[in-house]
């Protein structure tokens, strides 16, 4: 049965994750990036990095694990208590205080809705898992790295900061920095709902999604879920998600992509009949 | 994520292991960094192409 949806309103934006997202934008990017100034750093690369220690190095997983988290010791931890905070309580570190998605959702609703480039055609988790071993075991594999290449913790920081430091502005104009530029534009500023960086790109929300996944199969712990028997298929949830992670099975019922899905908890509120909820199973 | 089926997983798949290879991608040109970014940019934006393309002829 093919189940009909209406033509897309603009996204719902909840008032606490314009706050949150905002308060994030705020400890974590320029001017004042308050949180890598107490670690020593001035952007989120260096210390802050939460996602070169995934890397796994020539030297092996272990030696090269202590020698990279070392190294890059705050970004990870963020990335160490946002999985355990995942693990219970959902992706509440994607959904409401990455600075960087953040950002590009922000971005993105300025932007006229034709100009939006939907991503929904891809599914998400083989092409986000796909991207994700590459990055991950390429040098290990003698394939090469990709690293801070189209890295979108690294243009969104420089462009933050491009006003007040010419060496980004430097960084930004050179062949890595347009490529990186082009990536963020196209998959964050341009992208419908801002997130398909996030959600094809990003080695967190990669490990985000797993935990988030598995995890949801318990179910005591916290997660946006849905009761089947409740929804009667009106499809608004569908619209409202902004990383695609919901979709209308074929007995049009609302089925949620748990490792997609960034517990923005938007799909709930525009529930008219009740049936997401976020919560125990 | 409308109709997954095995075919669009595979190929989502593949795709997701060339954009990661196509950073590592060499350019022979001097002015180059050789990085490849401009390679996996063009990936993206053929990405982004068909996503637009797409988009205009779903409702959703």
């Amino acid at each position: 049965m093919a189940c009909a949806i209406t033509e897309r309103t603009e996204r719902p934006f909840s008032s606490l994750r314009r706050w949150t997202i905002a308060a994030g934008m705020v400890l974590f990017l320029s001017p004042l990036a308050l949180v890598p100034q107490l670690v020593g750093e001035v952007n989120m690369c260096g210390a802050v990095c939460p996602r070169l220690f995934m890397i796994i190095p020539s030297s092996g997983v272990l030696a090269g694990l202590r020698d990279k988290v070392a190294a890059e010791w705050f970004g990870a931890s963020l990335v160490a208590v946002s999985l355990l905070v995942t693990f219970f309580l959902g992706r509440l570190w994607c959904g409401h205080l990455c600075p960087i998605g953040g950002a590009s959702e922000y971005v993105s609703r300025l932007v006229p809705r034709r100009l939006r480039i939907s991503f929904a055609f891809l599914a998400a988790p083989w092409f986000r898992y796909a991207y994700f071993a590459v990055f991950v075991a390429g040098v290990w594999l003698g394939i090469g790295a990709i690293g801070c290449k189209l890295c979108n913790y690294r243009i969104i920081p420089f462009l933050a900061g491009a006003p007040f430091v010419p060496g980004y502005r430097t960084y930004l104009l050179s062949s890595v920095g347009l490529a990186g530029l082009m990536t963020v534009v196209l998959t964050g500023f341009l992208a419908d709902g801002g997130r398909a960086y996030c959600s094809l790109l990003c080695p967190v929300g990669a490990l985000d999604g797993i935990v988030n996944a598995l995890s949801a199969k318990l179910g005591w712990t916290a997660k946006t879920r849905t009761d089947p028997e409740l929804c009667v298929g009106c499809g608004e949830c569908v619209k409202a998600c902004m990383v695609s992670a919901l979709e209308l099975d074929d007995e049009c019922k609302s089925r949620r992509d748990q490792s997609s899905c960034m517990s923005c908890k938007e799909c709930v509120k525009v529930c008219a009949h009740g049936a997401i909820r976020y919560g125990r199973s | 994520m409308a109709g997954p089926d095995a075919l669009r997983r595979a190929l989502c798949g593949a795709a997701g292991v060339l954009l990661g290879l196509l950073p590592l991608a060499r350019c022979p040109g001097g002015a180059c960094l050789s990085c490849g970014g401009c390679a996996a940019a063009a990936a993206v934006a053929g990405l982004a192409g068909l996503g637009s393309w797409m988009r205009r002829r779903r409702t959703v």
